[in-house]
């Protein structure tokens, strides 16, 4: 007997209403704890504070003072030069990308599985390790063009690798009905498949942008005065903490528009997501034999340039300078030391995202919601902003902690911290609510039932976060340069002084350490970017860079 | 023993009201089912009751403790309830064993607790076995085992049968009746599904719109269904509207004139509605003329003749959708024999009154 026939259309059909709009899962605490809320807003708090006290040098110095630092001719420049750079290596790096990402899902290439590990690789390659790679086989390199093509050549994977994975899931149904309503080849792509793949590339492309903009290693390297070498330089050479502040205060707003745009582009791709639902094999296009070479030249040519000439140049350097003295002891406690105070740094990062993620795994309200776009503020701050201004609060407020371990580990905690809320998040996230209120109703209070279910369940999640936390601070270059200790040098810090004095063999056990430091984080972001990511169990900014 | 009872129950979002006044009484030891559409409000009442959701007003009361009321808030781990969610929801990262010990103290006993719920719902041997490696009846099985394991005086379940397919879930069902009278817990049980309600409980509350249409033995609320949406929902109806008013308080329908044992007038926006209502298993039919078998069967005075327009055969008994006289098309379940060919005429005969629903509009009550 079937009891569903008879009610539909029946009264008792009344609309559902159970569920409020907004709430993630079926989670009818209505209000989350007021503990874990106050433990959250101080993460919040800790996460704005190098902005907030920027904000406050800056309304400190007067508006004269500022109007007088913004209308400078070298201001204008720095904007002028970073906009053009930032526009340049996006452009470049969608054009690549895009055209690498058609070429290995949708085309006749062979070894299509092979072109995409290798064009995930540049990943792993920090970018000033890229820029002291090439300048140590080209010295004579400098200036706009030689900065633009080394930040092309890492970055262009964030492009290629989530448009890879849109052309696999764009349904090639839309493609096939565009074609039979009469377009030809070319204009059923720009029609029907162009708009399918375009969110996740665009998506890509803000974060190049945004990687660009905050690039310091790069352009201090290659002396191109964009915002973030003009910041550290008007900070070691004239203290001009005004003139420094303001520009970095500038640099952050440019920063959180991309930021911004980069999250409406990507909340519109994942609203397009919902409709590809059959998978099916693409048809792959035939290329006629000339312009198959041509292509697959093309993409030997970009896997040389981002990979070959660092990789050999490296080699190179490192036979070469055996007889040059390299102290292995020097590189075991840089490493160490590197290691040390970012575990420090991964340690407060965890701790501070923990309450967070959890309530943005949650619940969906308000403040809650306010909370976790504060806490992330770390994604729109370049490493330089941070930098700078805990240099300035700690000179100016608390002396005690000025160039201390623990300023240094909080710079990275602010710096990293989305990276670690984003993994307590999705793993929180991943584990149903229904584990913890059945651990209540055996008789654990909320604690106790939070440690004995979701806890065991997410800690693989939460502990992946803190060493990409850890393994990215490793590498991380101008806030360690503003920050550390006197006499602490870290991997990134061994690198840059000795790349600074152009002594380019000894540099090279530092850069290799750095490569192989770089390459977990970026496998792990080119599994949650990539292809095969249908579930996308992470998001760009949970992860690399 | 411990009975269930809640008064005058409120509780809700902020901004949205879903419990909007529930008054239940489960005897000790009784098996109650709470039954609804989704979005009726039955896993909000579930939750309140285990502790989840704060209601705004009202009271809970296990036995002669108050757990939520005017100033008293017993928290979900107080409660001495057993839950038994969707699907299971064993713990992933534990074995079985660990489920079920998950409410008891550590020692000695424990072991011995957990070995005995084993054996009452059936899995003796299966301590060391991972949740993952369990089929969804045992995973199930396994649930109401932890939930019983620190003997609970209230067991919640939520939809537990749900997700099994049907022959899993007839025997589940049973099983989970038989364990828990076994156990003389009282119970509340949630569920979309009106066979299950009625097959497993001693008393059926019927859930719309937040707020107990009706509650009452199985039979009460088949047979004597409050309002025509409950009829509707609680099984299928045969559904005519009254074609005259006889003097001797029978009426006349598509089907003849049926004697009317209950009339139930509604309140109602449209306020037109007059039928008549039976069960499908009310009519029987016979074959008009000759039949296969030989034998001919004149129409009794009392049956209507009608044409057979579907048949829908499921085994066990098979639904023919007959017209009748009226012109309208009516549903009548046939056992154990095969189902007339579509286009015979056939006589429907009636056994037992109908029941009768009109309805007014609000405004003239």
């Amino acid at each position: 007997m079937s009891s569903t026939d008879s009610i539909s259309g029946s009264t008792l059909a009344t609309p559902v209403r159970t569920r409020v709009p907004g709430f993630v899962r079926v989670h009818d605490r209505s209000r989350p704890s007021r503990v874990l809320l106050a433990f959250s807003a101080l993460t919040a708090a800790v996460a704005v504070i190098p902005l907030v006290y920027l904000v406050v040098r800056v309304i400190g110095a007067g508006p004269d003072r500022v109007i007088e630092v913004l209308w400078r001719a070298r201001t204008l420049e720095t904007i002028l030069t970073s906009a053009a750079f930032v526009f340049v290596v996006t452009t470049a790096c969608l054009i690549i990308g895009i055209t690498a990402a058609w070429l290995i899902t949708r085309t006749n290439i062979p070894l299509r599985g092979l072109w995409l590990v290798l064009l995930a690789l540049p990943l792993a390659m920090p970018s000033y390790v890229a820029a002291y790679a090439w300048l140590a086989q080209f010295p004579w390199m400098s200036g706009f063009a030689a900065a633009a093509l080394i930040m092309i050549l890492v970055s262009f994977p964030y492009v290629a690798l989530p448009t890879a994975a849109a052309f696999r899931l764009a349904d090639p149904g839309v493609d096939e009905v565009a074609r039979s309503l009469g377009r030809g080849p070319f204009r059923a792509f720009t029609s029907a498949t162009f708009p399918q793949i375009w969110p996740a590339a665009a998506a890509g492309g803000l974060l190049v942008a945004l990687y660009t903009l905050s690039e310091f290693g790069v352009v201090a390297l290659m002396r191109v005065d964009t915002f973030t070498r003009v910041i550290y330089a008007s900070y070691r050479g004239s203290f001009d903490r005004v003139s420094a502040a303001v520009l970095a205060l500038v640099l952050v707003a440019l920063a959180a528009l991309l930021v911004w745009a980069e999250r409406r582009v990507r909340g519109r791709q994942q609203r397009w997501r919902v409709a590809a639902s059959v998978q099916r094999d693409h048809v792959p296009m035939q290329l006629r034999r000339g312009t198959r070479v041509t292509a697959i030249s093309g993409l030997i040519a970009l896997i040389v340039l981002a990979l070959g000439v660092p990789i050999v140049s490296l080699i190179d350097l490192m036979l070469r300078s055996t007889d040059l003295r390299f102290d292995p002891a020097e590189l075991f406690t840089a490493t160490v030391s590197s290691a040390g105070v970012s575990l420090l740094g991964a340690i407060i990062a965890v701790a501070l995202a923990l309450p967070v993620g959890i309530l943005a795994a949650r619940y969906r309200t308000r403040s809650v919601r306010g909370i976790e776009t504060v806490s992330y503020a770390g994604h729109a701050l370049p490493g330089v902003v941070v930098g700078l201004s805990l240099v300035f609060l700690t000179l100016g407020v608390l002396p005690f902690a000025y160039q201390t371990l623990f300023t240094l580990a909080l710079a990275y905690a602010v710096l990293f911290l989305p990276k670690s809320i984003g993994a307590t998040r999705s793993a929180t996230a991943a584990v149903p609510p229904v584990l913890e209120d059945t651990a209540r109703t055996l008789g654990r209070g909320p604690v106790r039932a939070w440690w004995s279910t979701t806890a065991r369940l997410t800690a693989p999640g939460v502990l992946a976060g803190g060493l990409l936390v850890l393994l990215t601070s490793m590498k991380e270059l101008p806030a360690t340069l503003m920050l550390r200790p006197t006499g602490l040098d870290t991997l990134a810090t061994e690198l840059w002084s000795r790349t600074e004095i152009a002594a380019y063999g000894p540099a090279a056990p530092y850069a290799l350490a750095l490569i192989a430091l770089a390459a977990v984080p970026a496998w792990l972001l080119s599994r949650a970017m990539g292809p095969d990511a249908r579930g996308r169990r992470g998001t760009p900014d949970t992860v690399g860079a | 023993m411990t009975d269930v009872d809640v008064r005058g129950l409120r509780a809700g979002y902020p901004g949205v009201e879903v419990l909007t006044g529930i008054d239940l009484h489960v005897p000790a030891g009784a098996l109650a089912a709470v039954l609804g559409e989704s979005g009726s409000g039955k896993t909000t009442l579930l939750r309140v009751l285990a502790g989840f959701i704060r209601p705004t007003a009202g009271t809970v009361s296990f036995g002669d403790r108050e757990v939520c009321g005017p100033g008293v808030f017993v928290p979900p781990e107080k409660r001495q309830v057993g839950i038994v969610p969707q699907e299971g929801a064993l713990f992933p990262h534990l074995d079985v064993r660990g489920n079920i010990a998950f409410g008891l103290r550590r020692g000695a006993q424990s072991r011995k607790r957990v070995d005995e719920v084993l054996e009452l719902v059936g899995l003796t041997g299966l301590a060391d076995a991972r949740p993952q490696e369990l089929s969804g009846g045992q995973q199930q099985r396994v649930a109401l085992a932890r939930a019983l394991a620190p003997q609970p005086q209230v067991v919640l379940l939520d939809e537990p049968f749900t997700a099994l397919d049907a022959g899993l879930r007839a025997r589940l069902r049973s099983d989970v009746r038989d364990v828990l009278s076994q156990v003389g817990a009282t119970a509340i049980l949630v569920t979309h599904d009106q066979e299950e309600a009625l097959s497993m409980a001693d008393i059926v509350a019927v859930m719309r719109d937040g707020r107990l249409v009706q509650t009452g033995a199985p039979y009460e609320i088949y047979g004597s269904p409050v309002d025509l949406s409950v009829a509707r929902f609680i099984g299928d109806v045969v559904e005519m509207p009254v074609l005259e008013e006889l003097s001797d308080g029978r009426v006349r329908c598509g089907l003849g004139d049926l004697s009317i044992s209950q009339t139930i007038t509604e309140t109602d926006e449209d306020g037109s509605k007059d039928v008549v209502v039976l069960r499908p298993e009310q009519c029987t039919l016979s074959t008009v003329g000759a039949t296969s078998n030989g034998v001919a069967v004149s129409p009794a005075s009392t049956a209507n003749i009608g044409r057979v327009q579907a048949t829908s055969y499921h085994g066990h008994d098979a639904m023919v959708t007959v017209r009748i006289s009226d012109g309208s098309d009516i549903d009548v379940r046939v056992t154990g024999v095969a189902p007339p060919p579509v286009g015979e005429q056939v006589a429907i005969a009636v056994t037992g009154s109908a029941r009768r629903f009109r309805s007014t509009p609000p405004h003239h009550v």
